[in-house]
């Protein structure tokens, strides 16, 4: 993206103008990304806030690599400012520890590979923050994020059982709403 | 099982492909309250050794250029050179140069002229005017310092075809040995070994001593103890050098908390055949980095005084029973554990031992360039970690190191130009740009970056033996 190189440059200049056109260009991007990991939007955009200071400030030494995306930097960013907040905010009760299968929601019957018709980008955003904290922080760090369970479990203080578990109940709800909603829509 | 895991991974596409891209709009006010803290926060400048590649990638390519034309311009045999260090303006071309008879001079005159006179015997016919010249092999051996004037007279043996052209009734010739003169000028590079200046006879002695004082090229004391062979400067067929090396160096597909900069210190032995080298030796790295480690801890409460024992006795004094309690205090965790991700930074020590092979292709004077191709071995020899991260009282359940660990060994293929330059006849400089290419990863995750490559700049100090 030259235009962001361009950008990029002109920041590092400390030109506000030009950290005024990243911020159009990359907020909503980013304030998805942020609401993902905290549902409360006042509590996402003082997030988003204090990560765009911490872009500012250390814009200088982005470009390491050129294969570097400067997209993916800014999210590693976010995702590591909300994990950090999670973390403060639920300190004792980010997860529900139980390894009982009769806690688990049944899994919906659905074919592979049918898709969610009739659903929305956004209201899969929103059934993903209403998920419980510790379903969805998994479910996003692996899922959106891709880590490996080990990685989370290192991040988030936790054993990779509780990790895996975590994420088979945030999939396992997730795909019941997402039934529910195809459900209700098909029959108005 | 395998079914359930596929699903699994084809909902998780289909919900990272739908969210993919997608926004929420901020709020107006978020931006002008971020724009209103900017002003207040400059952005931190990159270091200077974080620009790209391309940069260093130049920088490199623009040296060899760079060291050919500055031995084009060392050339010490270039005669446009030499006049214009003794000064002279009339410089003519001559047919018959005179003979200078070696039992003629007088080695103990320093920085004098001595004119001699020469019997004209057809041989020693002056043609023309001035000539400077300089010679390869010279005829004066003379370790001191001196100008030796030649006063010639002309021949009567005049030939037909010469009377067009012009005739000098005497010539004198100055030979310059530029080896050993003693001013305190520095060492002069352009300067060939020898030079003969022929004057015309009637120039003035004197005018001749004060052309050649004043612009005679010089070398400093700092070299006259070793001088250099008139011919060839190898001095390395079947010897072995042995030496010390520095050489920095900046990685590139690195973790982005490791230093960019690796220093390397060497202990460096070289064998010599004809134009060929092989080094080796063993040599430190010194690399550092920081890593994330997650920490999880029980948070401390407090503490209480516990009751370990209780001991009673009787008191004759009094005439009671006294009580002793015997107490211990004990820290008070909280149940739940907690997790923090701090940082550490690590200090790595390599062993690395060279084979790199050389072949000098150029070699003139002082100078010499070589190229040099070779693998190194690296070993992990220690690694140091050191964290600022202080726990209080609260209580370590287990630490996680996030990033990956180095690997014990790896290796790499460097390749390089030399560039040397003789200080005395055994000792000599190196200075040698090398691109190094790590073999395998430099982690123990190899997913985790691509393979590293870096630009180096050797210098190294060898003494032959």
């Amino acid at each position: 993206m030259a235009q962001d190189d361009d950008l990029i440059r002109q920041c590092i200049k400390g030109q506000t103008e030009a950290f005024g056109k990243l911020y159009d260009r990359y907020a909503p991007i980013l304030l998805s990304v942020c609401m993902r990991y905290l549902p409360v939007r006042v509590e996402a955009e003082d997030i988003l806030q204090e990560c765009f200071i911490r872009i500012f400030e250390k814009i200088g030494e982005f470009k390491l690599r050129p294969e570097a995306s400067f997209e993916g930097w800014m999210k590693r960013i976010v995702v590591n400012k909300a994990l950090n907040h999670i973390r403060d905010k639920n300190r004792n009760h980010l997860f529900v520890e139980s390894s009982d299968p009769g806690m688990w929601p049944d899994m919906p019957e659905d074919e592979p590979g049918s898709g969610f018709p009739n659903v929305t980008a956004d209201e899969v955003h929103q059934m993903i923050q209403k998920l419980p904290d510790g379903y969805r922080t998994v479910f996003n760090l692996y899922v959106m994020e891709e880590y490996g369970h080990k990685e989370i479990a290192a991040m988030l203080g936790c054993s990779e059982n509780t990790s895996k578990t975590q994420l088979l109940k945030a999939r396992n709800m997730l795909k019941k709403k997402i039934v529910e909603l195809q459900n209700t829509k098909e029959h108005v | 099982m395998s079914s359930m895991k596929q699903d699994s991974t084809l909902f998780d596409n289909q919900i990272r492909q739908m969210l993919d891209g997608h926004t929420t709009v901020p709020s107006p006010a978020l931006r002008d309250a971020l724009m209103s803290r900017l002003t207040s926060t400059p952005p931190r400048k990159k270091a200077w050794y974080l620009y790209s590649r391309t940069y260093w990638l130049a920088a490199a390519i623009l040296l060899f250029p760079v060291s050919f034309y500055l031995f084009s311009i060392f050339n010490p045999f270039n005669n446009s050179e030499t006049i214009e260090s003794v000064g002279l303006t009339d410089v003519r071309p001559v047919n018959n140069r005179p003979s200078q008879p070696e039992t003629d001079r007088t080695p103990e005159t320093k920085n004098a002229i001595v004119e001699k006179e020469i019997n004209s015997d057809g041989q020693d016919k002056v043609n023309s005017g001035t000539e400077i010249k300089s010679s390869d092999t010279p005829s004066h051996s003379s370790t001191h310092n001196e100008i030796i004037a030649h006063s010639a007279k002309t021949g009567t043996q005049e030939q037909p075809d010469d009377r067009n052209k012009p005739k000098w009734e005497k010539g004198v010739v100055a030979t310059i040995d530029t080896r050993t003169s003693e001013t305190d000028k520095p060492f002069n590079l352009f300067l060939p070994l020898h030079k003969s200046v022929l004057f015309p006879s009637q120039t003035n002695k004197t005018v001749i001593n004060e052309i050649l004082t004043v612009n005679k090229p010089v070398r400093s004391r700092m070299f006259q103890d070793d001088l250099p062979q008139p011919t060839s400067f190898s001095r390395y067929e079947g010897s072995i050098s042995l030496g010390a090396s520095y050489t920095p160096e900046i990685m590139f597909n690195i973790l982005d908390g490791d230093q960019k900069f690796v220093h390397n210190a060497a202990l460096e032995l070289l064998f010599h055949y004809h134009n060929f080298t092989i080094r080796t030796g063993v040599g430190l790295a010194f690399a550092k980095g920081t890593s994330a480690l997650g920490v999880k801890y029980n948070l401390y409460k407090g503490s209480f005084q516990h009751l370990d024992s209780l001991d009673f006795y009787y008191d004759d004094e009094t005439g009671q029973v006294v009580g002793v309690y015997h107490l211990s205090e004990k820290n008070v965790y909280d149940s739940v554990s907690q997790n923090v991700i701090t940082e550490i930074k690590k200090n790595y020590t390599y062993l690395q031992i060279p084979l790199l092979f050389g072949y000098r292709f150029f070699e003139q004077n002082r100078f010499g360039i070589s190229v040099t191709a070779g693998p190194t071995l690296s070993i992990l020899l220690d690694e140091k970690e050191t964290s600022d991260y202080d726990p209080g009282r609260n209580l370590i359940i287990n630490t996680t190191t996030l990033s990956p660990d180095r690997i014990k060994t790896n290796w790499q293929f460097s390749a390089g130009i030399g560039f040397s330059y003789h200080l005395t006849s055994k000792l000599y400089f190196e200075l040698e740009p090398r691109v190094k290419y790590y073999f395998n990863s430099v982690y123990e995750k190899a997913a985790t970056t691509k393979k590293p490559w870096s630009l180096e700049l050797r210098s190294g100090l060898l003494y032959t033996l």
